[in-house]
């Protein structure tokens, strides 16, 4: 069963973000990409978090507060009782040996990529990360120096110039081509982007955010208009090949 | 003890009360991997319409306070898909099937019940007379005492499967609406439907909905639907499917308490997947507490209480 009973285990401020620990009932394993969907105390809905780590019984989340929702979560302590459904969506793919894999993350993409640069590691891929964000106050230093433990080739981006490269992530793409496999996470207007600007003989995996009421593809909220027809971003997706969606 | 949940609906029998309200549970086994189907009596399907249909815009949900706003727009695969792709997955439920209908138009409606006639697992329709997301059929059929009665006169005549009519929660009219379904020849009626209702981003100055209107539902309708089921309870005799804002035990009691044989839970699920089993042990308890030998018992009782002297 993806119902999951599960305690609140820690919950750590780290500026614009946090990073919600759950002590899950029956552990699992996850593919890098998949979600779940977390209780949110008062709220009518769950919330579909990217799967930001699993470590045994523990599930981490990291989370950007930006509404009603994800401020409930803030205020949330250890000990409390909470459901999630785990996990849940097609995760992205793993490239091919000798292929290079390059992530992008705009934002709290960063999420849903964490997982993915963990598990390229663990396979000995150089694993190129870009990580965009309005300014340096926005990174969280904890997960920034996480990555670089991990051995991953990373290159902030901010808008405002006030750490590592300035503009947009998708105008300071690093040169790629057909050995490259990119993989994407962020804002709808970054994915976009970057559907048009990535040549169509390189592949592109995108990880979509879209809201969602039932994470487990019975509600029809979450569903996308694609040439081979309706998709849901909960159980088609949340991972799709750019060639799905044109 | 578990009997004591179980209720004749028609010729239906569920081993409990409860049941998914359409729309909110897929095709019904979407959630076969993810939640026990204990404390579900039946299922009820999305609404079939006769081809596939495609919904609305994003964004389809909105989420408020008290509840949801929904504005998915009756997508779904069409009944021939559904009896093909998803009817043989269901029939090892075990379970009941209900299977919603919809049409644009009344020869809509009927050519889907005709298709679904002669599937053992399929046991009632429930006519989806008061969708409010979609311009043609929806609401328009439901909110108008003769069409109703129209359209579940010629279903009756067309199926011997049990019929239960999904009605809007017109607070006004509903009375005369739900005879007009009774006297059409329903064997149930479902009360109610979302209510239409709307929501505004100032910020970005547009509807929050890619619908533009859509329908409310969870607590924020809960006792407006109360009150519907228990002046319905007064004028027809046909058993009486609850759903609106059922989220808690309480509220699945008071709702039986009101005229209520059989519940269906929709909003709730979303934030508690456990909902079903959760209910069902909390009414087990209740009737223990109470020492009520079956939910039968508690059925109308608010009835008696009002008007004493007629009971």
């Amino acid at each position: 069963m993806l119902l999951r009973s599960a305690e609140v285990s820690s919950l750590k401020s780290l500026g614009v973000y946090f990073l919600l620990e759950l002590k899950v009932e029956r552990p699992f394993e996850s593919t890098p990409g998949q979600f779940a969907m977390v209780e949110v105390p008062g709220r009518t809905l769950m919330r579909p978090f990217s799967i930001f780590e699993v470590e045994g019984p523990y599930v981490r989340f990291l989370v950007k507060e930006k509404g009603k929702g994800t401020q409930e979560l803030k205020r949330i302590r250890p000990g409390v009782k909470l459901k999630a459904l785990c996990p849940l969506g097609k995760g992205f793919p793993l490239p091919e040996e000798g292929t290079k894999p390059i992530l992008l993350a705009g934002g709290v993409g960063i999420a849903g990529l964490f997982q993915l640069a963990k598990e390229l590691r663990r396979r000995f891929f150089q694993v190129q990360l870009l990580w965009g964000e309005r300014g340096a106050s926005w990174f969280p230093f904890t997960i920034v120096s996480y990555l670089l433990r991990l051995g991953v080739d990373l290159t902030l981006c901010s808008e405002d110039g006030s750490i590592g490269l300035k503009g947009l992530l998708t105008d300071l793409l690093p040169p790629f081509g057909e050995k490259n496999v990119l993989y994407a996470c962020g804002p709808k207007e970054m994915l976009e982007a970057l559907m048009v600007r990535v040549p169509s003989g390189v592949k592109l995996y995108l990880g979509l955010e879209e809201r969602m009421a039932c994470g487990v593809g019975a509600c029809l909220s979450c569903v996308l208009q694609t040439p081979s027809g309706t998709k849901r971003v909960c159980v088609d997706g949340p991972v799709f090949e750019r060639g799905e969606l044109l | 003890m578990k009997e004591a949940l179980e209720v004749s609906l028609g010729s239906l029998r569920l081993k409990t009360p409860l049941m998914p309200a359409s729309g909110t549970f897929g095709y019904g086994d979407e959630y076969v991997r993810v939640i026990p189907y204990d404390g579900i009596g039946a299922i009820v399907t999305k609404s079939l319409s006769l081809l596939p249909r495609e919904g609305n815009p994003p964004p389809r949900v909105h989420e408020l306070d008290t509840g949801l706003l929904n504005s998915i727009g009756l997508e779904n695969m069409g009944v021939m898909r559904f009896l093909s792709e998803k009817l043989p997955s269901l029939s090892v439920l075990g379970l009941p099937i209900v299977v919603s209908v919809f049409g644009e138009t009344e020869e809509e409606f009927l050519q889907v019940v005709e298709r679904l006639q002669g599937h053992e697992v399929i046991k009632a329709i429930e006519l989806n007379l008061s969708c409010p997301n979609v311009k043609k059929g929806g609401t328009a059929f439901g909110t108008d005492p003769k069409s109703v009665y129209k359209l579940v006169n010629s279903t009756r005549k067309a199926t011997s499967l049990d019929i239960w009519a999904k009605l809007p929660p017109d607070p006004f009219h509903i009375v005369e609406i739900a005879k007009a379904a009774e006297e059409g020849g329903a064997d149930a009626l479902t009360l109610s439907n979302t209510l239409p209702a709307m929501a505004v981003d100032v910020e970005a100055m547009k509807p929050l909905l890619g619908g533009v209107t859509g329908g409310i539902s969870g607590k924020a309708v809960r006792e407006i639907g109360l009150r519907i089921v228990y002046e319905v309870k007064k004028a027809v005799s046909v058993p009486l499917i609850a759903s609106g804002g059922i989220s808690s035990t309480e509220d699945a009691l008071a709702f039986i308490m009101v005229g209520a044989s059989a519940l269906q839970l929709g909003t709730a699920l979303f934030s508690n997947p456990l909902v079903f089993r959760e209910i069902s042990e909390g009414l087990l308890d209740f009737l223990k507490r109470k020492g009520i030998s079956h939910i039968g018992e508690l059925k109308g009782s608010i009835h008696a209480v009002v008007f004493p002297s007629l009971s």
